[in-house]
């Protein structure tokens, strides 16, 4: 994280880093609102690198171990803050998580993962703020409510997928944000869908950011004492949650995970043509966090070919800002794949492309997962069908 | 207590799925509820565990408990498709004990704390 805040004063500011990220934390921060260009690439970085650090601050207060699913929330909450969290908008959410932990007589602790994944919700609070202009106050009180629908909503949309949706939140916080699109609407205010999509930034990014992950190789052979035989152990796991890789093929193995997940992601951006910005990086940094947390090239692979056979046949273009997010983000399904094999990983992605590409509308940008929205959904759909062609009596026992 | 009795419905369901798993034609479950300690209790005559399997289900059940995760995902105990089930069980436990021969059945005892 630090390592954000130190290359976004090396990308510098466009008109210096505190009017840059007062421009970041004023907007109402929807899908998609690309903060290299709200703010300047400098800003964004530094936002992120902010709010992981938020996140890895209070995990460490809270006294929880820096293990997979925490390592996969402070990434997805430092890849979003390139489109949507700020250091600002995020604190309702943890303050309406606590309030739950508060009334349900419960130690705020075991509330963590609720509130470091929650903050996909953090638009609605700058929403609120912002767009329908009901100030601070305003923003407070429904990022409050936000963040205290995440905690028992989460766990119960869980069985509905059977933890074949890494991005869980993102599922349950399309449904929340669908409710409050729905009266924000209903109240007249339109809630349409915002593209904000920088371009041009793949020079000065490309190099950077694959190094980033070859240093998470490097990390990842040292911690292994360069061996490899448990990052392949890892590549066998279903990834089906909860999958910590970190507790059950150690750091080293996690690590090496980690950089391979990245190259992948980035290269799929170059190799179609895309644009490397903020939310792009969002989707690889997502990618990478769930590396300690369920995905490895074994099973994102397929979706992610599902996800890009969809659109030879579908009317957008691989470089289009959704449909390259729906091959990032897609991999929420890659224990699809790792259950029921590439060909099921294969539809999946397919199926999500067609999902991810129609469900915006719903939420109107407030849940910033929306791929996880569309993931849980195709999930849902997959396993209610699958689970009853699988033979439970040959399964190992694991 | 509502919610315990949520978690320990869950790993009950966890354990029996397993027995089902291992092809048992026979199957006997308990819950005690004691002043310090919630024990779960499953006894089996299915298929019973032995080398890396058995390995696996030890390494599952032995890990520390961690209340961050049982507070969310400890709602997919008994509710998982494959793999992770024993994982999540073995993170809201505190301790267990495993009887098991191959071939004649398991037996297995889990410590929660209260």
């Amino acid at each position: 994280m630090l390592a954000l805040i130190v290359a976004g004063f090396f990308y510098g500011f466009e008109e210096g880093i505190v009017e840059d990220i007062r421009k970041i934390i004023t907007v109402p921060g929807v899908l998609i609102t690309d903060f290299f260009v709200v703010g300047s690439p400098g800003a964004a970085l530094v936002n992120a690198g902010l709010v992981g650090l938020a996140g890895l601050i209070l995990t460490l207060v809270a006294k929880i171990p820096v293990r997979g699913p925490i390592i996969a929330a402070i990434f997805t909450m430092a890849g979003f803050s390139l489109m949507g969290k700020t250091i600002i908008n995020i604190w309702p959410i943890f303050l309406g998580v606590w309030l739950y932990s508060v009334i349900q007589k419960e130690q705020f602790n075991h509330f963590i993962l609720n509130a470091l994944f929650g903050t996909a919700l953090a638009p609605l609070a700058s929403s609120a703020s912002f767009g329908l202009e009901l100030g601070i106050w305003g923003g407070l009180v429904f990022g409050v409510m936000g963040g205290f629908l995440i905690p028992p909503l989460a766990g119960h949309f869980l069985a509905t997928h059977q933890g074949m949706n890494l991005y869980n939140v993102g599922f349950t916080a399309g449904f929340i944000g669908t409710l409050f699109a729905g009266i924000f609407r209903a109240f007249g205010p339109g809630k349409e869908l915002l593209t904000i999509w920088g371009e041009g930034f793949n020079p000065s990014i490309m190099l950077p950011l694959i190094l980033y992950f070859v240093s998470m190789l490097v990390v990842g052979l040292i911690l292994s004492k360069g061996k490899l035989g448990s990052y392949l152990k890892l590549n066998k796991e279903v990834g089906a949650l909860v999958s910590d890789f970190v507790s059950q093929h150690g750091p080293g193995a996690a690590f090496f995970n980690m950089g391979v997940v990245g190259i992948i992601g980035t290269s799929y951006v170059l190799a179609v043509g895309g644009e490397l910005n903020g939310p792009s990086i969002s989707g690889i940094f997502t990618m990478v966090g769930f590396a300690a947390f369920g995905k490895h090239a074994k099973n994102v692979l397929p979706i992610m070919v599902g996800a890009f056979l969809s659109l030879l046949v579908f009317q957008w273009s691989p470089t289009e800002p959704g449909p390259i997010l729906g091959v990032l983000f897609g991999t929420t399904l890659a224990p699809i794949a790792g259950n029921y094999g590439s060909i099921a990983g294969i539809a999946a992605g397919f199926f999500h492309m067609a999902m991810v590409m129609n469900v915006g509308y719903l939420h109107g940008g407030l849940n910033l997962y929306n791929n996880g929205f569309a993931g849980g959904i195709v999930a849902t759909l997959m396993v209610g069908v699958l689970k009853n062609f699988s033979n439970n009596r040959e399964e190992a026992i694991k | 207590m509502k919610r315990d009795w949520q978690s320990l419905q869950g790993i009950m369901n966890e354990l029996l799925s397993n027995s089902f798993k291992a092809g048992a034609s026979n199957m006997e479950s308990k819950i005690k509820i004691e002043k310090d300690k919630y024990v779960v209790w499953v006894k089996d005559d299915g298929r019973g565990l032995s080398g890396e399997t058995l390995e696996v289900v030890q390494n599952n059940l032995s890990q520390p408990r961690r209340y961050e995760i049982e507070e969310y995902y400890g709602h997919l105990a008994g509710r998982t498709v494959k793999g992770s089930g024993l994982n999540i069980v073995g993170m809201m436990i505190d301790d267990y004990h495993l009887k098991t021969e191959e071939g004649k059945g398991t037996e297995i005892t889990i410590f929660i704390k209260r």
